[in-house]
């Protein structure tokens, strides 16, 4: 059986729309809204966390948590990591940064509960206000080897 | 049980799926044998118009099953997908713990509900272009599997809507609980890790081999049923290659992710699911063609089998087809 010509027309046609619909899928995704690259939320500036590694590839994620879960999977690569302060919302580098691991979640659906300072003091008055911890030395949220949280 | 539109309207269509499907069934385990014309003019009509509305609900309630699981998702704080709500009541002692497998049972029944529906309309069609309807008795008999799973099916969605969706965990301590451990609403590779190159490899030359057999058989007639069976064997490797493919390199390369969560696809990259969508009508219309050069062949079909398997063979080439163009499209793109 070889089918009618319009047959083959359609099915070209067919074709064609199932190939444009990529790049319309595409660009309609190009909102410019920063993205979590481990549960792809949208990104709160105000605990989000910059990883760049070796290459210079550029990781961003919405909080600690999710960092630590990616860097549990991408154990051997070398990398800067850079978070932000909660009260200034600025990023700096994580080995300056003092964390506190607290009652208070950031995010209802990740249920973060870590929080990062620029200062000291900040940290353990957050630490004091919210039966928190300040996380040092070997509770470091980035001292390897990193676990999935 | 969680109550919202997407819940009322499943459930609606399941009681229907339910109530026909056994009205299916009886009828077509209790009608007496079709023999005369008269027969065939006059009993099978309600029966006819009943499937027809059986395979509607049936084809209905797959999208609108993955549109309610989709709904369901705010229920819990942990969960960020429909895949979390998969594995809601896993490790419960409660109810609860029937869910995971209740949902894992619907979501291989929607598929199959699906072919079976498609099957008969095979056999139907195959039928009509007949002059006394000598294929009659399988079409009444086609009914009764396409019945059965429809009424288990219901039951399964029915026992899932009503079972409560609250987890119960043995205590062992405040941070210990097994159910309290997030990773599980978090999908894992199936493969374990590695890039799993040759998955699509051995894919592509599957699906490629395909494209060239079904064009053959279009092309130069070849439909006789071991040419059919070939390529439905073919068709039977590519399936879980094609879901394998799916999980391991679809999903985290569409979505830029680590995670291996096809459900994800359905927010993230809707036009993803219909690359999927033709891939599943690819397969099922090789299971269709197939059902044709098997069960439909009888002196009165014969000329007008060839075109009809041709038909369905056709529109399994143009699935498969527009599913590669999607997939390569898709990831040329990310």
């Amino acid at each position: 059986m070889n089918p009618p010509v319009s047959w083959w027309w359609a099915a070209w046609a067919g074709l064609v729309t199932v190939g444009i619909l990529p790049f319309v899928g595409q660009a309609m995704r190009e909102d410019g809204r920063l993205r979590c690259r481990w549960d792809g939320r949208e990104i709160d500036a105000a605990y989000r966390v910059s990883i760049r590694d070796d290459l210079g590839a550029v990781s961003e994620f919405c909080d600690v948590g999710c960092a630590r879960s990616w860097m549990g999977r991408h154990r051997s690569m070398s990398r800067t990591i850079l978070v932000t302060d909660e009260d200034s919302r600025e990023m700096f580098d994580a080995n300056e940064a003092f964390f506190v691991r607290s009652s208070i979640e950031t995010n209802s659906v990740t249920r973060n509960r870590w929080h990062v300072f620029r200062s000291r003091d900040r940290a353990e008055q957050h630490a004091r206000e919210s039966r928190g911890r300040l996380m040092v030395g070997p509770d470091h949220p980035f001292s390897f080897p990193v676990e999935i949280p | 049980m969680i109550v919202n539109a997407y819940a009322v309207l499943t459930a609606f269509v399941s009681l229907l799926q339910f109530a026909i499907g056994l009205l299916v069934i009886t009828s077509s385990l209790g009608r007496r044998r079709v023999g005369t014309t008269v027969d065939v003019e006059n009993r099978p009509y309600l029966l006819l118009l009943l499937s027809f509305l059986l395979l509607g609900l049936n084809l209905a309630s797959w999208p609108l099953l993955y549109s309610m699981l989709q709904s369901y998702i705010p229920s819990w704080p942990d969960v960020m997908c429909i895949y979390g709500v998969t594995r809601i009541g896993t490790g419960s002692v409660g109810s609860a713990r029937h869910l995971p497998w209740l949902l894992t049972t619907v979501q291989c029944t929607k598929p199959l509900l699906v072919f079976l529906g498609g099957g008969w309309f095979v056999l139907y069609l195959a039928n009509r272009a007949t002059q006394t309807a000598p294929l009659l008795p399988r079409l009444l008999s086609g009914l009764l599997p396409l019945g059965v799973v429809s009424v288990a099916d219901a039951l399964f969605v029915g026992t899932y809507l009503a079972i409560p969706k609250q987890e119960q965990s043995l205590s062992v301590g405040c941070c210990t609980s097994a159910i309290a451990d997030r990773s599980r609403f978090l999908p894992e590779s199936l493969l374990g890790p590695g890039p799993h190159t040759w998955l699509t490899v051995v894919l592509l030359i599957v699906v490629v081999g395909l494209c060239l057999g079904l064009l053959g058989a279009i092309r130069h007639g070849r439909q006789h049923r071991r040419y059919v069976a070939g390529l439905l064997a073919g068709t039977l490797v590519a399936i879980p290659l094609g879901g394998l493919f799916l999980v391991e390199i679809a999903s985290p390369t569409l979505l830029q992710r680590p995670h291996h969560c096809p459900y994800d696809l359905v927010t993230e990259v809707p036009e993803s699911v219909l690359a999927v969508a033709l891939f599943t009508l690819g397969c099922f219309s090789v299971g269709w063609a197939a059902v044709a050069a098997w069960f439909c062949r009888v002196e009165e079909t014969r000329g007008v089998l060839p075109s009809l398997v041709g038909r369905f063979l056709f529109l399994g080439l143009f699935g498969y087809l527009g599913s590669m163009i999607m997939f390569t499209l898709e990831f040329s793109l990310s």
